[in-house]
């Protein structure tokens, strides 16, 4: 069987550091996996990698079978592969529905002879994104704040558009990193019932989570990390009884 | 033999502009401010040690005080506009715009308080004086601008590697931010380089301008072609930088067998737009980075 | 009377070149200190045209495209790479220009320049005079500042500024950040063409020393005060730092002083807006 995406043996290494050390899981459609392991492990590297954001030293990373590894960043989006940042890197100066509208799979009216020569050509290209870009923003809730400034919103909300911004590339497997920390408690269950309800429509979705209880809510599948190796991936019930991961995640490392 | 003689020249220009470079690199590796201004410290060096030198002053004590004024006038420019940028996290891009607004006012300020002419040391006689080595004619300012140019760049590599305060500086340059927790205070230390690059620079103005001659506003090229041979050899150390100025004096030479001079600057940068395209990394490979 | 006209009208020309300067340092936010150099490639190249035999409307198109490729050529190399690349590019293309400008003097006429510029007349009205020109200069700004409120408003210049803001999250949404940026540098070095053939047609003479690295200082000087990234900044920027020279001269100042005088102006105020008022007048963060 083919699975969705599959990275097999990847290595990373940062000048003698090494990040990432023959990393293998697989992820399948419709599932939600969650990334798991201490500060450090190499759960962004990971990202990083299978985004094209860094080049591995070894091995492959494949999308439906197709090697995508050393594809070039803008490519592996096109593929159908979005990300988001542990730290978020929103465009703070625009709207949030600009901040979607510039994250649209939809290239066209992205130059300069259309927007200046043919500027009612280029007007309805923009309320078309405007319109796509507000259903996306009903997805996750977002589409009575869309003209705020994204200084404006709360940090749940500024979340949220995080994911809607992958939304609008058209990801079939999305990304997020640590899509859940800092979050209060209504924020984490909005949080929460976003990433059921797009797993429900049959995305795949790779996730940096942090808490067990929620681990245990969503994932399908566990990958446990640590030190740049994967030490356990299955089923939610196997890899969160295991006493000696336990003691690496709580023990904070060795 | 007149290609050696080209060779000799132009390893005397790479010298001067190796000091340029080296100064140049100092303070954009530790600081982060892509300097510009330098330009305007490198001519302000060179009219005052003309100004003292008309003044009856000996030569030796006129390149000292320049030296010290313009260490001072460094110091001054990063304790009163960079550090006040950087502490404001102002954009690299501000940054940048201040420097230059920075050159326009040294500049400017020479050719009010001097003059805005092309000028040379009429008061230094021994300025036209030539050395014979073998098929090689030397002026002693020639000379001298080689000399002071290696002293300059041992003098540097065995300050950043023996002493304290150039150990400090290059801790602070490979990581501001760490710095900054730990007790190095890179404010404190940016203040030391700006000081030590705006005293260095001083020499190789003030001998091209006894060798040739000197106008405020040529400086910019001088200084252009440091950073090209910066870029060239790849950011990062002293030596590499000056390697590289050399190599670039030699070349921006040896084409005025082929070229006429006015064409050069334009051949010399046309090369480096064809150079970067096919080498991004300079030819020592580590990338010029803003450091961070 | 005259004497005014001809202020607007060099106010005009400029904010079209300032504009030009906006779209690079305000919408991408990367240094320029060439707008002069782009400018005079627009002048002598209209100038060389006009006096070629080819028609206005031509010789203006020709100059313009010639200037956006320009832009872009020498763009790329550093747009292609990160960091402080695109500063040395950027001086380097207004020295090699100067220098360019002076030695090919086949071409150019060199130190002294091309002079008797022939304005174009549209049936029997002639843009000699600045109670003529003063029309089509406002004409063009007014053409260009709906280029740049188009360009900004459209889907392609809310990605620019995204662009400007976190280009590897730009990158993540799958955007061609190269292609975007060679977009804007194009017509930025158009907008710069043009101000250069306006420039060209209402001097009727052009040399080396008008397209200097103090006129791109300047250029950047009037960007800086009216501030980045809006319409009125670029606009109101060139009508103030025009008017400097002129209070200049209500000083009695010996001659050979007033160039660098005005030069050291023009650095004092770049300085003291990036220590004080980076945003400018009318302007936006940069
Ligand atoms: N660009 C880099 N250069 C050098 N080292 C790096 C780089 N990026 C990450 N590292 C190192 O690689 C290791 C893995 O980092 P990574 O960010 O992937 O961890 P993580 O699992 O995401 O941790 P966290 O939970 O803190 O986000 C860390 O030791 C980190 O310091
Ligand atoms: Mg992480």
């Amino acid at each position: 069987m083919v699975h969705m995406l599959q990275v097999e043996n990847v290595t990373k290494n940062f000048l003698g550091l090494r990040a990432l050390d023959a990393c293998s899981f697989s992820l399948d459609q419709g599932e939600v996996t969650c990334l798991v392991g201490p500060n450090g492990a190499g759960k962004t590297t990971v990202f990083d990698c299978i985004t094209g954001f860094l080049n591995p030293d070894a091995g492959t990373i494949m999308l439906n079978g197709e090697t995508i590894t050393g594809m070039n960043r803008r490519k592996i989006v096109q593929k159908g592969i979005g990300r988001s940042f542990q730290n978020l890197r929103l465009f703070e100066e625009l709207s949030v529905i600009d901040n979607v509208i510039v994250c649209l799979a939809d290239d066209s009216g992205n130059d300069p002879i259309t927007a200046i020569l043919r500027p009612f050509h280029s007007q309805k290209i923009l309320d078309r994104k405007r319109g796509e870009a507000l259903k996306i923003l009903e997805r996750v809730g977002l589409e009575h704040k869309a003209d705020h400034f994204v200084t404006q919103i709360s940090f749940g909300q500024q979340k949220l558009l995080c994911i809607a911004r992958v939304l609008a590339t058209q990801a079939k497997v999305m990304l997020l990193d640590e899509p859940t920390s800092g979050l209060s408690a209504t924020a984490l269950k909005n949080m929460v019932d976003v990433i059921r309800q797009l797993s429900a429509a049959g995305m795949t979705l790779l996730v940096v989570e942090h808490n067990t209880k929620i681990v245990r809510d969503i994932a399908d599948k566990i990958v446990f990390m640590h030190q740049g190796r994967v030490l356990a991936s299955g089923v939610p019930g196997d890899v969160l009884e295991r006493r000696d991961l336990a003691d690496i995640y709580f023990g904070g490392g060795n | 033999m007149l290609f050696l003689q080209l060779i000799a020249d132009g390893l005397v220009n790479g010298c001067a502009i190796g000091v340029v470079a080296i100064t140049f690199t100092y303070v954009y590796t530790t600081t982060g401010v892509f300097h510009v201004a330098h330009a305007g410290v490198f001519t302000l060096g060179g009219y005052l040690a003309w100004y003292l030198s008309k003044e009856g002053i000996p030569f030796v004590l006129c390149v000292a005080l320049a030296m010290v004024i313009c260490a001072a006038v460094g110091a001054a420019i990063e304790k009163g506009i960079y550090e006040k940028l950087l502490k404001r996290q102002a954009t690299p891009l501000v940054q940048l715009i201040a420097s230059l607004g920075l050159l326009a006012v040294l500049q400017n300020l020479v050719a009010i308080l001097f003059t805005p002419n092309v000028l040379q040391f009429e008061s230094i006689a021994w300025r036209m004086k030539v050395l014979h080595f073998g098929p090689i004619d030397l002026t002693i300012p020639q000379v001298l601008t080689v000399f002071t140019a290696f002293a300059a760049v041992y003098g540097l590599i065995y300050f950043s590697t023996k002493t304290n305060l150039g150990r400090r500086i290059r801790a602070v340059a490979s990581n501001r931010t760490l710095a900054e927790i730990t007790r190095l205070k890179p404010f404190e230390v940016y203040v030391y380089v700006m000081a030590i690059s705006s005293a260095l620079v001083v020499l190789p103005s003030v001998f091209i301008g006894l060798d040739q001659a000197m106008q405020p506003y040529s400086s910019v090229l001088v200084l252009l072609t440091a950073v090209i041979a910066v870029i060239s050899g790849g950011l990062g150390s002293i030596r590499g930088a000056f390697s590289a100025s050399l190599v670039m004096g030699i070349v921006q030479n040896a084409v005025l067998i082929v070229v006429p001079g006015r064409w050069s600057i334009a051949l010399t940068f046309t090369l480096f737009i064809v150079f970067i395209l096919f080498r991004p990394t300079g030819l020592f490979a580590t990338k010029i980075r803003r450091a961070s | 009377m005259n004497f005014f006209l001809s202020y607007i009208i060099l106010a005009e020309i400029f904010a079209i070149v300032a504009l030009s300067t906006n779209f690079l340092v305000g919408v991408i936010g990367i240094f320029s200190v060439s707008q002069a150099a782009i400018m005079g490639v627009g002048a002598y190249a209209y100038a060389i045209a006009v006096m070629a035999g080819i028609p206005f409307p031509l010789a203006l198109l020709l100059a313009i495209t010639l200037c956006a490729l320009l832009n872009v050529a020498t763009s790329l190399p550093s747009l292609r790479l990160e960091g402080d690349y695109f500063v040395v590019t950027s001086f380097g293309l207004q020295i090699v220009a100067t220098a360019v400008f002076m030695n090919w003097s086949a071409v150019t006429g060199g130190t002294s320049g091309i002079a008797g510029i022939p304005a174009p007349r549209f049936s029997g009205l002639s843009f000699d005079e600045p109670e003529n020109f003063v029309f089509l200069s406002t004409f063009a700004l007014g053409l260009a500042s709906a280029g740049y409120w188009l360009l900004m408003r459209s889907s392609y210049g809310r990605t620019l500024h995204a662009i400007r803001l976190d280009e590897l999250a730009a990158v993540a949404a799958g955007r061609h950040v190269l292609q975007m940026k060679l977009g804007i540098s194009a017509v930025s070095g158009a907008y710069a063409g043009l101000g250069g053939a306006l420039y060209a047609i209402f001097m009727s003479f052009i040399d080396p020393s008008s397209f200097e690295i103090h006129v791109s200082v300047l250029i950047l000087t009037m960007l800086v005060v009216g501030g980045a990234r809006t319409l009125a900044g670029s606009i109101l920027g060139p009508f103030i730092i025009l008017a400097v020279p002129q209070m200049l001269t209500l000083l009695a100042l010996p001659p050979h002083l007033i160039g660098p005088l005005r030069s050291l102006a023009f650095g004092v105020i770049l300085v003291s807006f990036m220590l004080w008022l980076p945003k400018g007048l009318a302007g936006r963060k940069i």
